[in-house]
C-alpha cells in the first residue's frame, strides 16, 4: 500500500468510488433558509443542478463515500473487496470541512454521503449519522443531505438518520431476487425490502404529524442496475411499480451497468446502450405522471423491451391506434395524457384553455411546442387525421429522425 | 405616434403607471412607441423627437396619429396573474416586451378579462416563452454563480446573465448565505450583502471580478473524479450547460480534457476485462 492519501487524494478517489450511484437529487426538502443569521443554506424545495459533467449529468451534491474499504464483494461494485482500487476513508469532520467550504461557494446544493461497509453495519451507519449530525447541529448546515442507509444497520440509527437527512435510500441493485444473489451474495432481498418498509412507515408518520419529529421529508429513493443481469424492461417496470405502490418511494433510478476498472468476471463485458436507461426513466415517467399502470406500458409487445428507437409513449399509441384520434376540445384529462406529444404540462394549459375557446391545430402547436407528432392522433376545430391512423409507415412519420444519435 | 419611456428598462412600477395612464386615456398598443432607455434601436425616426418634459413623466408626446375613436376607459384593476406576468417579463432584454405587455395589458382592459389563461392565443404564447426565458436565465444564475473568498467569511461573484434577473435572484442569495458577507457583480448591477442589509449597486466591468481562491482546484478534482468516461455524451452537456456559461465556470476548464480523453478511459476499461479474481 502505498502512503497514506491526503485530504484532497481523499477527495478524488472517494467521489470516484461514488459516481456509480445515479441519484444526485435536491428536491423535495422542507422549505428553509437561514435569515435568522445563525447557520449556512436553504431548501426551495425544488432541487439545483450546479454543474453537469461532460456526459450530461446534473452536478448537485457533494457526492462521496465516506470510505471505500468494504467488507462485501458485490461483483457489479468498483468497491468490492476483491477489487484492487486504491482505498482511502474520511474522517468524519473532513467531509463536514468540505461540504460547508463547497457549500459556500455555491457549488453544491448538499451532501449525498454513502460508504462501503467498515466493521459492521452499525459502525458504518453511526459514522454516517455522525456526519449528518455535525453538519445539522454545530453547524446549522440548512442544505440538503442525502444518506445512503444500509439495511442491516439498528432502527435507531434509520431513526436518527431520518431526523437530520432530507432523503434516505437503500440500493436494490438487481432488480431481481435471483440477480441479487448472484451478484452481490453478502446482501439480503428480504432484508433490504424489510428496512424500505420501515423507512416507508417511518416517513408517512412523520408526514402525517408535522410537529413531532422529523424524517426523511424528502422520501426515500433507490437504484436499479439494468444490464448486468438478464432481467427484462416488463421485469424491470414491474418491479419499479411495486416499490411506488409499496413502499411510497419518491424515485427509482435506472443506472445502465457500466464498465468499470479491474471488473469482475461475473460481469457482461459490453455496456448496455444508454438508450435503454433514457427509455426506462421515460416509461417510469408513464407510470408517476402520466396514469399508465406498469402492465399497461408494454402491452402489445412482444419481447418485453421498450423500443430503442422511439418513446415508450409513441410506442404505446402506435400498438394502440384504436384510440385514436382523440378530439382535444372535449377528451379528459386523462387521455389527452396519452397523446404522443403532449407533456403534463402541455395537457393542463390545453384544458384551461379550451374553457375559453375552441382549439384549432395552430393554437395546438403552441401549445405543444410541435404538431408534427400530434397530427395524426387529434381532432380539433380545424383538423381530423383520414386515413393516417390505417398507415403502415405511420412510424417513419411521427419518429424522430435522429433520435439515437443522442446516446451515441 | 405616442411615446412610453422607461428610464430604468426592468421597473415594473413605472411600466404600471405608464400603462395606467395609457390606458385611462384609451391609447390603442398600435399608437405606442415604447422604449425602455437602453440602445433605441427600434424607434422609427420620426417618433423620436420627444418633448424633454413629456417624456420625463413618461407620458410621451401627442402627436396625433390617424383618427382613432377614442373612448376614455375605466380604470380596471389588472389581474394578480397578469402582475406575476409583467414581473418576469419586464427583466427581459427584448425591447418588444413592454409592447407585448402592453397589448396583453390592453386586451384584458377591453374586456377579455380570461386572457392569460387561454395558453393556445400568440400573444400570451408568445409572453410566455419570454416568462420562462427569464426565469430558466434565473434559476441558472442560482445554479452556476460561484463564489469566490476574498477575505474570512468574505465572498465575491461575478457572473452574467442572459437577462435582467439580479433582483429575482436576490432573495434566494440573500436567504442562502445569510450568515456571511457577500457581492454579486454583473455588467448591469450589483449586490451587496453585509449580514444583514442588502444593496443595488451599478454594474461593473468583468476585470473587477475576482481572482480564483484556493478552493477552485478541489472543486475541480470533484467534477473531474465524479465524471464517468464510459458515458461521455458532449451534446448533453452543452445542452444543459451551454458553452457561453464556461468562462465564468471554474470546472468547466477541465471539460475538453475530459471528453479527449473518455474514450481511450473507455476503452482501458473494457479491453483490460474482468480480472481474475
Amino acid at each position: 500500500m502505498s502512503k497514506a492519501p491526503t485530504v484532497r487524494e481523499k477527495l478524488s478517489i472517494l467521489a470516484d468510488a461514488a459516481k456509480y450511484d445515479a441519484s444526485c437529487a435536491s428536491s423535495g426538502g422542507t422549505r428553509r433558509d437561514s435569515r435568522d443569521g445563525k447557520g449556512l443554506g436553504s431548501s426551495t424545495g425544488n432541487g439545483i443542478c450546479h454543474s453537469y459533467t461532460p456526459d450530461g449529468r446534473c452536478v448537485s451534491l457533494l457526492k462521496i463515500l465516506l470510505t471505500n474499504f468494504c467488507v462485501y464483494d458485490c461483483a457489479y461494485c468498483i468497491n468490492r473487496k476483491s477489487s484492487n482500487v486504491r482505498r482511502a476513508r474520511f474522517t468524519e469532520q473532513e467531509v463536514v470541512d468540505l461540504t460547508l467550504a463547497f457549500y459556500r461557494r455555491n457549488y453544491i446544493e448538499g451532501l449525498f454521503l454513502s460508504s462501503g461497509i467498515i466493521q459492521s453495519a452499525d459502525y458504518t451507519m453511526e459514522r454516517l449519522v455522525r456526519v449528518a449530525r455535525l453538519l445539522r447541529e454545530e453547524h446549522q448546515f440548512r442544505g440538503y443531505i442525502h444518506l445512503k442507509t444500509i439495511p442491516e444497520a439498528s432502527p435507531a440509527l434509520i431513526e436518527e438518520a431520518g431526523r437530520y437527512a432530507d432523503r434516505l435510500s437503500i440500493n436494490l441493485e438487481l432488480p431481481t431476487v435471483v440477480g441479487l444473489q448472484h451478484f452481490a451474495p453478502e446482501k439480503d432481498a428480504g432484508t433490504i425490502e424489510a428496512a424500505m418498509g420501515r423507512m416507508s412507515g417511518a416517513i408517512t408518520a412523520a408526514a402525517a404529524e408535522p410537529r413531532g419529529p422529523r424524517f426523511a421529508p424528502a422520501g426515500q429513493s433507490t437504484q436499479v442496475i439494468v444490464g448486468a443481469d438478464g432481467s427484462d424492461d416488463a421485469t424491470i417496470l414491474d418491479r419499479s411499480a411495486g416499490l411506488y405502490g409499496t413502499h411510497r418511494l419518491k424515485r427509482v433510478y435506472y443506472s445502465a451497468f457500466s464498465p468499470i476498472p479491474d471488473s469482475s468476471q461475473a460481469l457482461p463485458s459490453r455496456a448496455p446502450p444508454l438508450a435503454r436507461e433514457h427509455r426506462l426513466y421515460q416509461a417510469d415517467w408513464l407510470m408517476r405522471y402520466y396514469g399508465f399502470a406498469a402492465g399497461e406500458i408494454l402491452s402489445g409487445a412482444t419481447d418485453g423491451m421498450l423500443d430503442l428507437a422511439i418513446d415508450p409513449k409513441l410506442a404505446w399509441a402506435l400498438r394502440h391506434r384504436e384510440r385514436f384520434p382523440v378530439d382535444v376540445n372535449t377528451a379528459e384529462r386523462e387521455m389527452l395524457l396519452r397523446i404522443p406529444g403532449l407533456g403534463v404540462r402541455s395537457v393542463d394549459r390545453l384544458i384551461a384553455a379550451r374553457r375559453h375557446r375552441t382549439l384549432r391545430l395552430a393554437d395546438l402547436a403552441r401549445l405543444a411546442g410541435s404538431e408534427r407528432r400530434l397530427r395524426p392522433f387529434v381532432v380539433t376545430a380545424d383538423h381530423r387525421p383520414t386515413a393516417l391512423l390505417d398507415r403502415s409507415d405511420l412510424r417513419t412519420l411521427v419518429a424522430p429522425p435522429r433520435q439515437l444519435a443522442l446516446f451515441a | 405616434m405616442r411615446r412610453a419611456t422607461m428610464t430604468v428598462p426592468d421597473d415594473l412600477a413605472a411600466f404600471r403607471r405608464l400603462a395606467r395612464g395609457l390606458l385611462a386615456e384609451a391609447v390603442p398598443p398600435q399608437a405606442i412607441t415604447w422604449s425602455d432607455g437602453e440602445a433605441d434601436l427600434f424607434a422609427a425616426p420620426d417618433t423620436v423627437a420627444t418633448p424633454p418634459a413629456a417624456a420625463e413623466d413618461g407620458e410621451g408626446s401627442r402627436m396625433p396619429v390617424a383618427p382613432m375613436p377614442i373612448v376614455p376607459m375605466p380604470i380596471v384593476p389588472v389581474p394578480a396573474r397578469f402582475v406575476a406576468l409583467a414581473d418576469e417579463v419586464i427583466c427581459h432584454r427584448a425591447p418588444e416586451r413592454l409592447a407585448l405587455l402592453y397589448e396583453a395589458v390592453w386586451r384584458i382592459a377591453q374586456g377579455e378579462r380570461a386572457l392569460l389563461e387561454v395558453a393556445s392565443d400568440p400573444l400570451v404564447h408568445r409572453l410566455e416563452r419570454m416568462r420562462r426565458g427569464v426565469s430558466h436565465d434565473a434559476h441558472r444564475m442560482t445554479a452556476f454563480l460561484r463564489f469566490r473568498e476574498v477575505g474570512p467569511n468574505e465572498f465575491v461573484a461575478w457572473y452574467e446573465p442572459a437577462h435582467r434577473v439580479l433582483r429575482q435572484v436576490a432573495p434566494f442569495f440573500t436567504g442562502r448565505f445569510a450568515a456571511m458577507r457577500w457581492a454579486i457583480l454583473t455588467p448591469d448591477g450589483s449586490l451587496a450583502w453585509d449580514g444583514a442589509v442588502a444593496r443595488f449597486g451599478p454594474g461593473v466591468a468583468r476585470d473587477a471580478a475576482p481572482a480564483a481562491d484556493g478552493l477552485e482546484s478541489w472543486w475541480r478534482d470533484y467534477y473531474r473524479a465524479t465524471f464517468n468516461p464510459a458515458r461521455a455524451n458532449e451534446s448533453a452537456l452543452r445542452r444543459h450547460m451551454p458553452r457561453r456559461f464556461w468562462r465564468n465556470l471554474p470546472e468547466a476548464e477541465a471539460v475538453p480534457e475530459l471528453l479527449s480523453e473518455a474514450g481511450r478511459r473507455t476503452a482501458a476499461m473494457t479491453t483490460a476485462g474482468p480480472d481474475q479474481g
